[in-house]
């Protein structure tokens, strides 16, 4: 029997009586924003209709490649029932396509006029491209010959003027392990990946308030917990088989609550196209929403700590048996004065008295947060802020309890555990020159010792003109980083490029002294597999599955390797892996983390690092005193300068910059939309559908009005087209990207 | 603060009602056609 729902009686829906007899019929009949799974679905089968066979086995034996819930096949270990949903199936296509024809990469003219998705959709690199000054497009060329080219000027460049970059987008732990590997090996430490655009703070907030850098509990503890938080998080859109978990939640008795600037559509009401009577009526999800202003988070989360502190709410227990910092906590939440707190978050007290008070009622809680608090200026501070807010209660180390920094990539949480970072070695060490020996003696070759370049801090370098060589995985930094007119400028002074990828993006499209493509296998197609690591930490076997093949696409994990043989031959020793399970074997040795790693050898086996649930029986082994440490932080006041917007960025219907729909159903919005609140359309004179032009200090984005429910003097854009917008600005800590700026904002002619 | 979101058009609302209801109605009405039949 389903328990009573902790809290007093949910908010009503919002919207008039038209939008409630809406409500009333069938699969969302009439409403402009709920999801098209169905339509989506045809539409699917007709884009892979040349390789059905291949894409319903990628289904049924695959690790997903799509977002970080992690699947095998249809099936997860969360619930009972069919896991799919429309992300996964849109990026089919990219493993199913045929490749393009080289021809078309013959002259890059008529492409640069071409958006990213465009480009992708060519078809799969088919062979080893290259292009050098001067000439207008690549031309085809060998393996060998392609290898040559790039190892030649790298011989002569300074390691330190190199910079390796990886994107998740599919990738294994065997290629990130190699790629880290490949860089060190040839004397670089500047070597990073896409967790830097999404998650950096998490590794470093979460460590130093728990120990350990990662979520600490299972997506199955959402399932029946008593309060289930999102924080800053898109769930419905990003990680859409979220929904069925709540839709599940829900019908035990869950309570929901939402934080974020907009009140997300998706996170209102759900269609989950796997249950029937969702399928029919939708589920309602979130109970209570509080709309906190961007940058408001850490006040509106003091506020609450505040209010638990006044009516007693913190689990004194927990805290003074597994905790440090509880009087500084106490003396803080004293110092905290409301009205700082309501003018920085944007929000009244009561509204932080009314989270206090669910909360303290809640037996257990999951906290769930996402990009909406890492890309901040100050994201590792809001991750402490989280940290600490589960901390107070003693929510974490316990079944339906914990923090889940929700990852977007499938294998994203394992790159960095694997080593790919410029401060972190295999197995978390820190990069300096003692750890350096160790590497270097279990790898029989020298590492350096010295931290490298984060991603922003290899872009900067390179715009000095200090960086001569760029190794990028299937990355797009042209895309992906803030002021995109900026990046262009830093990418056109590196002399050589190296794109390695399955598909072609804009950046291999900019010029360079020499830029080369080497074209990569799917995660499905490499021989002997792969592992990835969802965000459960849970690691698991992808095996190769039989199918049409780039005949010249080589694995992700080898092609580097390659590379750096090319460069000296005597590298043969410390990277001549004849497969992805040799890889297994030594990251078993170099990972304690990734203990059973190498025994993972046929479809769907995985292993989970740290068990369903870390700190379990409330024991911080990597805390030096052996307790957590509550790490409250002071709020900062973001001050929107007179006459300007806050800007800031959403994901529409799309899987991060991979593939992207053209119009979001959760919102009925296209990609150039202006998302912006009532409040602010009327001062500006602009409705819906009205053309208008955004200015920040980066550049300036034209786009179409859309009114919604917003936070006044915010506006948001779809990423990454607004990144002409952002200025760069990184939190100084984990040199995240704020992914923000202030813009003036009028109507366009 | 927090808006509301704009109405929702009567047109659509009609449109929408009208393709569930008078399928609905239609189907209402022929179980009531035939379940009279049966008490002739």
């Amino acid at each position: 029997m389903t328990r009573p729902r902790i809290g007093p009686p949910p908010e009503p829906l919002p919207g008039g009586a038209g939008e409630k007899l809406l409500e009333l019929l069938p699969f969302g009949i009439g409403k402009k924003s709920k999801p098209r799974h169905f339509l989506d679905m045809m539409k699917i089968l007709w884009e892979n209709k040349d390789s059905l066979g291949y894409a319903y086995r990628i289904l049924n034996h695959g690790v997903c490649d799509g977002c970080s819930l992690g699947p095998y096949g249809l099936k997860d270990n969360v619930i009972d029932g069919v896991h799919l949903c429309t992300s996964r199936l849109r990026l089919l296509r990219l493993n199913t396509m045929p490749g393009l024809d080289p021809a078309v990469l013959a002259d890059v003219a008529p492409l640069l006029k071409k958006k990213n998705e465009q480009l992708q959709q060519l078809g799969r690199l088919p062979a080893p491209m290259v292009r050098r000054k001067g000439e207008p497009g690549f031309t085809r060329a060998t393996w060998d010959e392609a290898l040559e080219r790039v190892a030649a000027p790298l011989r002569k460049i300074d390691p330190l003027r190199t910079a390796w970059f990886a994107t998740s987008r599919g990738a294994t732990n065997e290629g990130y392990y190699a790629f880290q590997k490949v860089a060190r090996v040839l004397g670089s430490p500047h070597v990073d990946y896409c967790a830097r655009l999404c998650h950096a703070p998490s590794s470093f907030g979460l460590a130093d308030v728990f120990g350990v850098g990662a979520p600490n509990c299972s997506l199955k503890d959402m399932i029946g917990t008593d309060l289930l938080v999102l924080w800053g998080t898109n769930l419905a859109n990003n990680q859409p088989v979220t929904t069925k978990y709540m839709h599940y939640a829900k019908k035990e008795g869950t309570r929901i609550v939402v934080v974020n600037p907009f009140r997300e559509p998706g996170l209102e009401k759900y269609w989950v196209p796997s249950v029937a009577s969702s399928a029919l009526f939708g589920t309602r999800l979130m109970d209570d929403f509080y709309p906190v202003r961007i940058g408001g988070d850490i006040a509106f989360m003091n506020g609450v700590l505040k209010a638990l502190k006044a009516t007693d709410g913190f689990d004194r227990g927990f805290l003074k048996e597994h905790a440090s910092g509880l009087e500084e906590l106490e003396r803080k939440c004293d110092a905290w004065a409301w009205e700082k707190l309501e003018e920085d978050s944007g929000l009244p007290r009561a509204e932080m008295e009314k989270f206090a008070a669910i909360y303290q009622e809640a037996k257990s809680a999951v906290f769930v947060y996402s990009m909406g608090l890492t890309q901040q200026e100050f994201g590792v501070e809001n991750v402490r802020s989280i940290a600490t807010l589960a901390s107070a209660r003693g929510m974490v180390g316990r079944e339906k309890c914990g923090v889940m920094a929700i990852r977007g990539h499938s294998g994203v949480q394992g790159g960095a555990e694997v080593g790919l970072g410029p401060d972190k070695f295999p197995g978390g060490l820190p990069v300096n020159p003692d750890n350096a020996k160790k590497i270097s003696d279990a790898w029989g070759t020298a590492v350096p010792g010295t931290k490298g370049l984060a991603t922003p801090h290899m872009m900067e370098a390179a715009h000095r003109g200090e960086i001569d060589f760029l190794y990028s995985i299937g990355g797009n930094l042209l895309e992906t980083m803030p002021d995109r007119r900026w990046v262009v400028e830093a990418l056109l002074k590196v002399g050589v490029r190296v794109h390695q990828d399955i598909i072609v993006n804009t950046s291999m499209l900019l010029e360079g002294d020499l830029v080369v493509l080497l074209p990569a296998m799917t995660r499905y197609e490499m021989p002997g597999g792969g592992t990835s690591t969802s965000t459960e930490r849970r690691i698991r076997f992808t095996p190769e599955i039989p199918g049409p093949r780039i005949a010249e696409a080589k694995a992700e994990w080898e092609i580097p390797a390659l590379l750096a043989k090319r460069v000296d031959a005597r590298h043969e020793k410390s990277l001549g892996w004849k497969g992805p399970a040799e890889i297994r074997d030594e990251i078993e040795r170099m990972v304690p983390l990734y203990k059973g790693i190498a025994g993972l050898k046929a479809e769907g086996e995985w292993v989970q690092w740290g068990g369903e649930r870390l700190f379990e029986g409330g024991r911080f082994e990597k805390m030096p005193d052996g307790r957590l440490r509550l790490l409250p932080q002071e709020s900062p006041s973001v001050v929107i300068p007179p006459g300007k917007f806050h800007v800031t960025t959403r994901r529409g219907k799309q899987f991060n910059s991979m593939v992207q729909g053209a119009i979001d159903p959760l919102t009925g919005n296209a990609r150039d939309a202006v998302l912006m609140s009532g409040k602010d359309a009327a001062e500006l004179g602009v409705k819906t559908g009205d053309r208008v032009k955004l200015v920040s200090d980066a550049g300036e984005y034209v786009g179409r009005a859309a009114i919604v429910p917003l936070r006044a003097r915010t506006i948001q854009v779809h990423w990454p087209e607004g990144n002409v917008l952002m200025t760069r600005c990184y939190d100084p800590i984990s040199m995240e990207p704020n992914f923000k700026a202030f813009a003036t904002v009028s109507k366009a002619p | 603060m927090n808006e509301t979101p704009p109405k929702v058009p009567v047109a659509r609302l009609l449109l929408a009602w009208g393709f569930v209801g008078i399928p609905l109605v239609w189907g209402v009405f022929q179980t009531l056609v035939k379940a009279a039949a049966l008490f002739k």
